[in-house]
C-alpha cells in the first residue's frame, strides 16, 4: 500500500494516509464538488488497510463539511466500526475550535455513532 | 399525532406504518421463507432512514455556522474597527433603506485639529480623541439616527424626518460636546469640529446628498472651522482640490 497525501485546497481538506503506521489525517474544510469522487480512493484505501487487521487511527480537523462529506464521514465511521466490531484496535480524535460550539455539538452527533474509542480535543485555532 | 399529509415530515408514523405492516406479514406468513429477509430489510431502512435524518440534521447545523459567519463578516465589513461605529459602507447601506422617509437631515462633522492633536500629543492621543468623539456622538443622537466614521477625522450621521430647526439644533448639540472634549496635557488641547448640514425634502440619489452636506462642510472649513454650515444651493458640490490652497 502507498502513503498518500494530498495538500489542502480551499474547498478540501489535507489529506495523509501512512499505511506504515496506519495513521490518517484530515485537516481543513471539506465541500469538494464531487465529494464522492474526491472521497472514493480515500474510501478504497481504508477498507484495504483494514484488511490488513492492523491498529487504525483517524485524525479529523473538518471545521466545515457539506453533506456529502459528512455522508462519507460516517462511511467511514461504518467501516471503522466494522473492523472494531471484528476485533481491530480502532481510534478516532477530533480537534476542534471551542469556539465553534456548533461543530462540538456535530462532533457529539458522530461520537454517537460508534462504540470505539473518540476522543475530542480543543484546540483553538484549529 | 396525526400524520403529515405528504409523509415528508411524518417520520415516526411512517416507521410505525412499517414496523406494523412487517409485523402483520411476519404474523400472517410465520414460516415463510422470506420473513428473515423481510425483517433483515425493514431494520436496514430504519438504520437508512436514521442516518438520514442524522446526516440532514448536521448539515443545517454546519449551514447555520456559515450563516452565521457570514452575518459576523458583513457586520465586520461594515463597522469600523476602531471605534465600532458604522463605516462608509455600512452608512451607505444604511443610507439607502433609510433615506427613503424624507425629510431626512445629512451632518458631517469634521474635526478641525486632529492632525494638531496627533503632532503634538502623539498618534495614541488622537486616537483616544476620535473614540472619545465617536462616544459622544453615539450618545448624543436619537435611537433611529445613525452614525457612522466617515474617514479618519469625519463622521456622517443620518438624522431621520427632521425639519430645518431640528436638525440645526442637533448640529449645535454635537458641536457643542466635541467642543468640551479635552485633550490632556501640559498644554490642553480643546477639540474643535466642522459641521455641513444638508437637509433632503425629496427624492434624489444618495450620492447628491452625500456631495452636498460635504460641500457644506468645505464652507465651514473655508470660513475658519469651528461652526455649522447648512448647504446652499451656491455652493458647489465638486469644489475639491479646486479652491482648497
Amino acid at each position: 500500500m502507498q502513503l498518500i497525501e494530498r495538500a489542502a485546497t480551499a474547498s478540501t481538506p489535507f489529506i495523509r494516509m501512512d499505511p506504515s503506521n496506519g495513521w490518517i489525517e484530515l485537516r481543513g474544510e471539506s465541500y469538494p464538488a464531487n465529494s464522492y469522487e474526491f472521497y472514493g480512493p480515500v474510501l478504497d484505501w481504508m477498507k484495504e488497510y483494514i484488511e490488513s487487521g492492523n491498529p487504525v487511527s483517524v485524525f479529523f480537523a473538518i471545521a466545515y463539511a457539506n453533506t456529502s462529506s459528512v455522508k462519507v464521514i460516517f462511511d467511514m465511521l461504518d467501516l471503522l466500526e466494522e473492523a472494531f466490531n471484528r476485533g481491530q484496535n480502532v481510534h478516532v480524535a477530533w480537534s476542534y475550535d471551542f469556539r465553534n460550539t456548533r461543530l462540538a455539538e456535530v462532533i457529539a452527533e458522530f461520537q454517537d455513532e460508534v462504540s470505539f474509542q473518540f476522543t475530542v480535543h480543543n484546540v483553538p485555532g484549529s | 399525532m396525526k400524520a403529515h399529509p405528504s409523509g415528508h415530515y411524518a417520520k415516526g408514523s411512517d416507521r410505525s406504518l412499517i414496523d406494523a405492516r412487517v409485523d402483520q406479514a411476519v404474523c400472517q406468513y410465520p414460516d415463510h421463507p422470506l420473513a428473515a429477509e423481510l425483517l433483515w430489510l425493514a431494520e436496514q431502512y430504519r438504520k437508512l432512514e436514521a442516518r438520514f435524518n442524522k446526516i440532514t440534521s448536521i448539515s443545517d447545523r454546519l449551514q447555520e455556522q456559515v450563516l452565521e459567519t457570514n452575518t459576523n463578516l458583513k457586520a465586520q465589513a461594515q463597522s469600523d474597527q476602531m471605534t465600532g461605529l458604522l463605516n462608509r459602507l455600512g452608512f451607505m447601506e444604511q443610507f439607502k433603506i433609510r433615506g427613503e422617509s424624507l425629510p431626512y437631515g445629512l451632518l458631517l462633522l469634521n474635526l478641525d485639529n486632529l492632525d494638531k492633536v496627533n503632532i503634538d500629543f502623539g498618534y495614541r492621543a488622537g486616537d483616544q480623541a476620535v473614540l472619545d468623539v465617536a462616544s459622544t456622538l453615539r450618545s448624543l443622537i436619537r435611537s433611529d439616527d445613525i452614525v457612522a466614521r466617515w474617514g479618519g477625522e469625519e463622521f456622517m450621521i443620518l438624522a431621520k424626518e427632521a425639519g430645518p430647526d431640528a436638525l440645526l439644533e442637533v448640529a449645535r448639540r454635537l458641536l457643542l460636546a466635541v467642543g468640551r472634549i479635552v485633550v490632556p496635557g501640559p498644554k490642553p488641547e480643546q477639540l474643535s469640529a466642522s459641521i455641513g448640514v444638508y437637509l433632503c425634502c425629496d427624492r434624489e440619489k444618495p450620492s447628491l446628498g452625500i456631495s452636498r452636506v460635504d460641500a457644506a462642510l468645505w464652507q465651514a472649513k473655508r470660513q475658519g472651522g469651528g461652526r455649522i454650515v447648512i448647504y446652499s444651493e451656491s455652493y458647489q458640490p465638486d469644489h475639491l482640490g479646486s479652491d482648497l490652497s
